[in-house]
């Protein structure tokens, strides 16, 4: 064996001369014989070592705490709203599992939708006869009708600030006197 | 390795059926692990503390994902990895420089050491030299590293990490060491 055939197969793992050798003999007689290769071979087994002495890092003593603490929020942000509930049990029993924010959009719209329905029930609900009478559009025209009207009547009457005496003709004043 | 009464995979089992608690346990159980990886891959502490939240709450999140064909911490590992992997890719596009995370070394069993402040800075020194070579390495080389000496897993569970073949990990790991010889040479 030769340097270089030592040098490609020489496998250092552990500092406990742990050598895989694939030719085992052959490896220990070249490490005996040849000093450039049994330096590098100890230069490998300081530099494991080095790396199997390397002390653990300690975490910081927090650290579960935060981990445990952004986890907590991330459930909650992805937990569906209260409101939802009843979706998640439907979504559950057809076994879906749609994304919470999802399923909060959907209980959001559902729950405006019944809303509007219910309003328009409560408000928009009576006969034909009394919603024209009591439709805004309705009360709108009557009493735009009424002011037509009395704008009418206003220009037909005469001005009480008018003076009868400034507008007779002259004649019929000197006429008089 | 600690060996647990109960299973991860029960509190797996937990977690997916909605007991949020559930997980506080298994983050109880891997969070030092997941740090001490992350904090050798990264070789930051503010960077490592955020890649092993990002960890936990990525392994929340894909939970259902799992299959319970591996370990749950070889599962764990392996989003560890990817975090890490992210992490170091935005770090090169943005240039940081690595900040020394001595301070939060650990190292039990050293007192007697740790009462002689040069030796001690003279250990500090050189494990952050160490720190800064294993940094250096390109990120595949250093996960099989980091896995290997600090993580100690075998070769089997490093290829189910990082899913290559054993052969591969075997491949990396001597190519990362004679390159570690070389830039720790005057250490």
């Amino acid at each position: 064996m030769n340097c270089d055939d030592f040098m490609t197969h020489i496998q250092v793992i552990r500092s406990s001369s742990n050598v895989q050798l694939p030719e085992n003999d052959g490896f220990t007689r070249h490490l005996e014989t040849c000093p450039k290769c049994a330096a590098e071979y100890e230069e490998m087994l300081r530099t494991v070592s080095l790396l199997e002495n390397l002390p653990d890092p300690a975490p910081p003593p927090d650290l579960a705490d935060r981990i445990q603490r952004r986890i907590a929020k991330e459930e909650n942000f992805n937990r569906p709203a209260f409101f939802a509930n009843p979706f998640v049990r439907v979504l559950r029993a057809l076994k879906l599992n749609p994304h919470p924010t999802l399923v909060n959009c959907t209980a959001m719209v559902f729950y405006l939708m019944l809303t509007v329905f219910l309003v328009k029930l409560t408000f928009f609900s009576e006969s034909d006869n009394s919603r024209r009478v009591s439709s805004p559009t309705s009360s709108v025209w009557r009493s735009a009708h009424v002011v037509t009207t009395s704008w009418a009547e206003i220009r037909g009457i005469p001005t009480p600030i008018e003076d009868t005496e400034s507008t007779m003709p002259v004649e019929v004043l000197i006429q008089e006197r | 390795m600690v060996c647990y009464m109960i299973p991860d995979d029960v509190y797996v089992h937990k977690t997916v059926e909605g007991d949020g608690s559930a997980f506080n346990e298994l983050v109880q159980r891997h969070y030092t692990k997941i740090y001490g990886l992350a904090c050798r891959m990264l070789g930051n502490p503010d960077d490592a503390s955020d890649a092993t939240q990002e960890t936990f709450l990525e392994a929340y999140k894909s939970l259902e994902s799992f299959q319970f064909q591996s370990k749950f911490s070889t599962w764990l590992y392996r989003v560890a990895i990817n975090t890490c992997q992210q992490h170091i890719r935005k770090s090169d596009s943005r240039g940081r420089t690595l900040i020394s995370y001595s301070n939060s070394l650990r190292e039990p069993g050293c007192n007697a050491e740790a009462d002689i402040p040069e030796r001690l800075a003279l250990k500090t020194e050189r494990d952050n030299l160490i720190q800064a070579a294993i940094n250096q390495l390109p990120p595949k080389q250093r996960a099989v590293v980091v896995l290997f000496y600090a993580q100690n897993l075998k070769y089997r569970e490093i290829a189910l990490v990082l899913d290559c073949s054993e052969g591969t990990v075997a491949s990396r790991l001597n190519t990362a060491i004679r390159n570690l010889k070389s830039m720790l040479k005057d250490l």
